[in-house]
């Protein structure tokens, strides 16, 4: 059965119909175009999917859509939607923090959303932020050094390299 | 170190894939498309008595359910790699005798995935079932062949010194010392499952794949669909890691029969589930290895046998266990014998995976002369030491100048390994609840596939009007960085930068053909390919530059994107180009065709040091030093992100990553929850570093990373703790449970 | 799913409830369940994470409620968790991603009886009751050792669902949670244990609470044990003791099974150091 799911992605209200049973995972890249948000396992141990909703991350590949009525959710479509990268994206491409690329949309979120709430993490820190997030291809260091390239503000706000 | 090369430079197309914008296979949707679901074996081995599809077809948006009836019944080898590759053809594209749990029968097709997936549900065949076969060493004795007139124990691949002449030796020495290792399948598990369009239209038939062998799925497709080569089109969209997994044929030959069958285009997009049981793995294997050694540390000669566990299809069988063959070879010096062979097994089919057969074979000859050492008393550095190759001292042509010694040398350097031993020893004397260990291993892979088979690339570059460039590789890049490498090589040699080169995705109707990408062909081959096409692009403007400001070619230099006669600015790219088109009537682009002479080898000596809890048998990695022979670096940055990914791999063979099976031959590991990847918090620090003196022929001397990378992981690993428990140890992924056993012991 | 219901508050929820409901408290482990091919199409499906009465932390002198739908993120970040009940602030931040974290809940975490739930041991620690209300409005409280029967099963009526977990303060107890997870620890036995302990100026044992997790069907607390021990000093041979009678008792309830080879001898070495932990 179909029903109509009212709710904020990336600052925009949407209204659209969706199957009862749908994850969000498949509303965002199905009905929205979404297409950024990756699945990678659909049991939430990958973090490919990652997506932040209030505030905070979750796995949008078991989270049910229908649940998602007046959330705010953001994808990694609303980092650049005014054409500027986040300094996260800006570090992320200048670390090299990526290779294959199927992974890095939910580490780019992860990223931001474990400075966000720890502006000095520590590294052990930075890595348990990011431990919801496999990586198959770089073994994790330069997506490490990535973010705390972002914590020691070496981008400004601008996403403009300071170095 | 060049203006670029050997620089740090991040991937190319960075910028897509750091804003989500990078489009994939599973992302892409054509007009008028459907979705296709796999129906799956779900027994192990027997044969297909009846499948009941009435009430899928009732359900509202199911188009059609296929099977073995529909589908073309001509054997293929999925593993193809050209035109007439003569291996062993077992497979089809679906099958009515099924001999592995995931064993294609059929495929739904609807109109949503949804739907298909419902229908999927209501499917169900009846089998008749034969008692599966899931170990190599029973599949290689039994009386039952899993493929009628192939005997399951494919081939067998004998080589290296005389046998005669090894068991000789190995009775004269003082001691024998043998070991018998098995080690599990494991999955390649890039983070993008399996995904395929098939559209077929106007007699022409369009593949987009998650593949890394375009034009080897053009030609399956043309056999098994009858269609000429010109008629049939691959393309790879961005590829979300593959690591030899998606080497191979899976789903492409399905999609595509499927497009012809309901003139429709289809998608099949694997689950996760369904990536781990119906692709590729890597090899299973039973190692012996025998060795005759003297009392002073002198290993006389070893007798290195391997089966493989290469699953239920003939697959890559041979060739892995042929490219395994002669690796052993190319790293220790001394007289070793190899016998490999092939088994197979009900179990899924086995294929290509990072390293193609070396990682089995350097755990093999790591844990066994760690353990020669450690009873005689000896480092098994030192020990080893003393039997690998010599820098100058061996064909050139196929190994390349081997550096294996310098970066053991190095390595122990950089990891205080003498000193890091007292350490331990305090450490472990000390402490009652933890205790430490340190482990090396060594591991060697080459760069190429010459002489196995041809190993050619064309490649094609293109001035545009505004001086910018577009470059035709059919390089499979899968987020490694080969095109990366490739434009640095390029933009070295014309003066330009990685941004000015714009490359094409691989599709085999617009770009000159390649081999498939495997045997970290990357750079050593594609590499010297754009190397070759640079010279000849360098060759065409200053050809022009001749024309346009009647000067001496030999005085001409570029610099900085323009052409210099001596020190004086002549002109830019751009006003070549459009000299060119104007007065010349031409377009400046160059086309090459290069070919391997030789695979190189590429090697690497990897330290580790882990802790492992006494109350848990927990093992963490406290510190992780590999220094690798690559040649000469060309992307510093893609280098050490490849070997540290490599590395990451290698920690999840070696403590976590395994395909098992239950006695019906489900797979137990089945979805990420069970098995375990790596993740943040479980890796060390890793130290890297490069020995770049080897004068190796590659372009600017550059031979291969990406396979090597992983080899020497898991044995490191495996010795380190080993060291850590002082005993020794084969079991491979060494768990904690194993752990505490041995302690307990 | 046949009905999919999002109430906004307690009262509206009560509505819904029926024979053949399923709730929503994060999510986490049902679209797996989904996923895995677990039919909902004849379930009436109850999504609790609307409900904003049904999400946070209450203190009232020793008692804490925490409510149902809180999540595990939530709790760590309580301040009043953090002073009275640190080990379950600990055993919530060791439970599975930032993401997992961020979405599962304390109640879907008891309502799914899961043997491997972190929270579980710390919430048995503290002596955590279950509070229940049925579609009539009625509430009732229940151990939490009462409510959890056996793995995935509880006591909870068809006409109930879970609207919080109280729990003691031990603020003044020095406590202790662990775990062997698959993760980090690298394998696939599970274990967690959470310990508290509360002395006496002379150094004897006033009180003491030691609960383990993931070992037997149902997570255990060894009232025996914490009994025996009240009144006495942790002596070296006296941790060593316990910690081979908890694991006595731990493989007598479990019988002779291949995953008590491996955890018998942990949890022996683990009680062990903890306890010595606890007295440092």
């Amino acid at each position: 059965m179909k029903i109509q799911l009212n709710t904020t992605i990336n600052d925009l209200l949407v209204s659209v119909e969706i199957e009862q049973d749908a994850r969000l995972l498949d509303v965002l890249r199905d009905n929205l175009g979404l297409l950024g948000t990756k699945e990678g396992c659909g049991v939430g141990e990958c973090g490919a999917c990652t997506v932040i909703i209030n505030g905070k991350t979750a796995n949008s590949c078991i989270t049910l859509a229908a649940s998602m009525e007046d959330c705010d959710i953001k994808t990694i479509e609303y980092l650049s939607k005014d054409g500027e990268l986040h300094p996260m994206q800006e570090s992320f491409i200048d670390n090299s923090a990526l290779q294959c690329g199927f992974c890095t949309p939910g580490f780019v979120l992860s990223g931001i959303s474990l400075l966000e709430r720890n502006p000095k993490a520590t590294t052990e820190e930075i890595k348990e932020g990011l431990s919801g997030n496999i990586c198959r291809c770089t073994g994790y260091e330069q997506i490490i050094k990535a973010v705390e390239d972002v914590r020691d503000k070496k981008y400004n706000k601008d996403g403009a390299s300071n170095e | 170190m060049g203006r670029i090369i050997g620089s740090k430079t991040p991937i190319d197309d960075a910028l897509a894939k750091a804003t989500g914008e990078a489009i994939y296979t599973g992302d892409m949707k054509l007009a008028n498309m459907c979705y296709g679901k796999l129906i799956l074996s779900t027994i192990a081995f027997g044969k297909v008595k009846s499948i009941d599809y009435s009430e899928a077809l009732k359900i509202d948006g199911v188009i059609d359910v296929l099977t073995y009836k529909d589908f073309p019944s001509d054997k293929y080898n999925s593993a193809l790699r050209f035109k007439d590759h003569g291996i062993i053809k077992s497979e089809t594209v679906v099958s009515e005798t099924v001999r592995f749990v995931g064993d294609r029968i059929g495929v739904v097709l609807a109109e949503t995935l949804e739907i298909a997936e419902k229908a999927l549900k209501t499917i169900s065949v009846e089998y008749e079932e034969y008692t599966p076969i899931l170990d190599e060493e029973e599949a290689a004795v039994s009386a039952t062949n899993i493929h009628e007139g192939i005997s399951n124990k494919v081939a067998t691949i004998a080589t290296g010194a005389d046998a005669d002449k090894v068991a000789e030796l190995i009775k004269s020495a003082d001691l024998i010392f043998e070991d018998k290792i098995k080690i599990p399948m494991v999955n390649q598990l890039s983070i993008e499952t399996f995904s395929v369009i098939g559209d077929y239209r106007a007699k022409k038939l369009t593949i987009y794949a998650t593949t890394q062998n375009t034009f080897a799925i053009r030609v399956l497709a043309s056999d098994v669909y009858k269609m000429p080569l010109n008629k049939v089109v691959v393309i790879q969209p961005t590829l979300g890691g593959a690591f030899g997994g998606k080497l191979e044929a899976v789903t492409e030959l399905v999609a595509a029969g499927a497009s012809i069958k309901v003139k429709r285009p289809v998608k099949i997009v694997l689950s996760r589930k369904e990536s781990m049981i119906a692709s590729r793995t890597r090899n299973g294997a039973t190692i012996e290895v025998k060795s005759g050694v003297n009392k002073d540390g002198t290993i006389l000669a070893t007798d290195f046998r391997i089966l493989t566990n290469t699953g239920a299809y003939v697959g890559s069988a041979v060739n892995v266990i042929g490219a395994m063959s002669h690796k052993l070879l190319k790293a220790y010096k001394y007289p070793l014998r190899y016998t490999g062979s092939p088994v197979m097994t009900n179990t899924p089919i086995a294929g290509a995976m990072r390293g193609y057969g070396s990682p089995q074979a350097f755990i093999g000859m790591n844990l066994h002369i760690n353990r020669i050492a450690n009873e005689l008393g000896m480092d098994p550095i030192e020990m080893t030491m003393k039997h690998l190759v010599d820098k100058n001292e061996v064909d050139l042509l196929t190994f390349g100048n081997p550096e294996l010694k310098a970066c053991v040398v190095r390595g122990q350097e950089m990891f205080a390994w003498d000193s890091k031993k007292k350490e331990i020893e305090e450490f472990n004397n000390k402490n009652k609840d933890f205790t430490r260990g340190i482990g090396f291993g060594i591991g060697a892979h080459g760069a190429g596939v010459y002489p196995a088979h041809q190993d050619c690339i064309n490649l094609l570059l293109r001035l545009n009007e505004d001086g910018s460039f577009n470059y035709w590789s059919a390089s499979h890049d899968m987020g490694n960085g080969s095109l990366t490498a490739q434009k640095m090589i390029i933009s070295e040699i014309i003066t330009t930068e990685v941004a000015d080169i714009e490359s094409t995705e691989v599709n085999t109707e617009t770009c000159p053909w390649n081999l498939g990408d495997y045997a970290s062909r990357g750079v050593f081959v594609e590499g010297e390919g754009a190397l070759k096409l640079a010279l000849a692009m360098k060759e065409a403007i200053l050809d022009v530059a001749v024309l346009k400001h009647k000067v001496n070619k030999e005085a001409l230099t570029l610099k900085d994107k323009h052409v210099y006669l001596g020190n004086k600015l002549l002109c830019n790219f751009s006003e070549i180009a459009m000299y060119a088109q104007k007065e010349l009537q031409k377009e400046i682009s160059v086309l090459i065709d290069h070919h391997s002479i030789a695979g190189r080898t590429s090697y690497g000596a990897h330290f580790a040091e882990v802790e492992i809890d006494k109350s848990s048998g927990s093992v963490k990695v406290l510190d992780y030093v590999a220094v690798h022979d690559s040649g000469t670096v060309i992307n510093r940055m893609g280098i050490e992100g490849q070997l540290e990914g490599g590395i990451q791999m290698g920690l999840g063979y070696a403590l976590s990553e395994k395909m098992t099976f239950d006695e019906k031959g489900y797979l137990l590991e089945n979805n990420l929850k069970k098995y375990h990847l790596f993740n943040s918090t479980e890796m060390p620090k890793i130290r890297t570093d490069f020995i770049e003196t080897g004068d190796n022929g590659g372009p600017f001397g550059a031979k291969s990373i990406s396979e090597c990378a992983v080899v020497p992981v898991a044995p490191t690993i495996i010795n380190a703790v080993a060291n850590a428990i002082g005993k020794h140890t084969t079991s491979i992924p060494i768990s904690k449970e194993e752990v505490l056993n041995i302690i307990n012991k | 799913m046949l009905n999919y219901f999002r109430p906004k508050t307690i009262n509206e929820c009560l509505d819904y409830i029926c024979d053949d409901r399923v709730y929503i408290a994060g999510g986490t482990d049902l679209l797996v369940e989904m996923k895995n091919g677990h039919d909902l199409s004849k379930n009436t499906v109850i999504d609790l994470t609307h409900i904003p009465e049904l999400s946070g932390v209450k203190r009232e002198n020793d008692e804490i409620e925490i409510m149902a739908c809180t999540t595990h993120d939530n709790v760590v970040l309580n301040k009043d968790i953090n002073q009275c009940l640190r080990a379950l602030s600990s055993a919530c931040r060791s439970v599975g991603s930032p993401q997992i974290r961020n979405m599962g809940t304390i109640g879907g975490s008891v309502g799914t009886a899961s043997p491997a739930s972190d929270p579980m041991p710390a919430l048995m620690l503290a002596d955590g009751r279950v509070v229940l209300i049925n579609k009539k409005g009625e509430t009732r409280e229940e151990g939490l050792e009462d409510f959890i029967v056996k793995p995935g099963v509880t006591t909870l009526k068809n006409d109930e669902m879970i609207l919080s977990i109280k729990v003691k303060s031990l603020k003044e107890y020095k406590q202790s949670f662990f775990k062997i997870g698959r993760r980090k620890a690298l394998a696939i036995a599970r274990l967690n244990f959470a310990m508290a302990i509360l002395k006496n100026d002379d150094e004897t044992i006033k009180d003491i609470k030691i609960v383990i997790g993931a070992a037997l069907p149902v997570t255990k607390r060894f009232y025996d044990i914490e009994k025996m021990l009240v009144g006495k000093k942790l002596t070296e041979d006296l941790i060593e003791q316990v910690s081979k009678e908890i694991s006595e008792q731990v493989l007598a309830i479990a019988g002779p099974r291949k995953s008590s080879e491996y955890k018998i001898p942990v949890i022996k070495n683990v009680v062990n150091s903890m306890l010595k932990e606890m007295e440092v």
